[in-house]
């Protein structure tokens, strides 16, 4: 899921492994989301159909 | 309780230093060689996440240091989710240390002996404000 965080306070930080963190501090709504990668299960299921 | 430590295993080393049974994710200002690694301050070690092994339950906990007095602690139940226990924890307390995170858990431990017949009766998601008060300092 692609979050826009323009004027969102965030935290950026390091875990242990060395791993990069944005952490949003501020409630994310719906119209910040920006894009999706799920699957949609009509595709799915419309593709195995043709199989 | 020994199956939940293995499990509380799988999210990294126990830390030392200490009696609890809590892996970190994130460094805290005295483990000099993680930092060295990470190319980290000290100064930098403004919050961590942990999990946490206590009476027969695993629980998340969240540390974060705020400049700011909104300090807080509040608890999340997630039902349906196994170890669905979580603890947020706002300080004015910075960097966080060892000795930080164990404050927090005795505060924390003792919360949970308080509440612990309620704990084990939820069955809704619920948000409870434990107190406002900065629990970090002494």
């Amino acid at each position: 899921m692609d979050i826009d965080i323009t004027d969102k306070p965030v935290l950026r930080r390091k875990t242990k492994q060395g791993n990069h963190e944005i952490v949003i501090q501020q409630d994310i709504k719906s119209e910040d989301i920006v894009d999706s990668g799920r699957v949609k299960k009509s595709q799915k299921s419309q593709t195995s159909g043709e199989d | 309780m020994s199956k939940l430590i293995e499990e509380l295993k799988v999210y990294g080393k126990l830390l030392s230093h200490t009696d609890f049974k809590v892996v970190t994710l994130h460094p805290l200002a005295d483990e000099t060689e993680i930092l060295d690694r990470l190319d980290m301050q000290p100064n930098e070690c403004t919050s961590c996440d942990f999990y946490w092994v206590f009476k027969n339950e695993m629980f998340f906990v969240s540390i974060m240091s705020e400049n700011q007095e909104n300090s807080l602690v509040t608890y999340f139940f997630k039902p349906n989710v196994e170890h669905g226990h979580s603890f947020y924890v706002v300080t004015q307390i910075s960097p966080l240390y060892t000795s930080t995170l164990e404050t927090v858990l005795k505060y924390l431990s003792n919360w949970i002996i308080d509440n612990h017949k309620r704990l084990r009766k939820r069955h809704r998601a619920e948000k409870v404000r434990i107190t406002n008060k900065d629990i970090c300092k002494r």
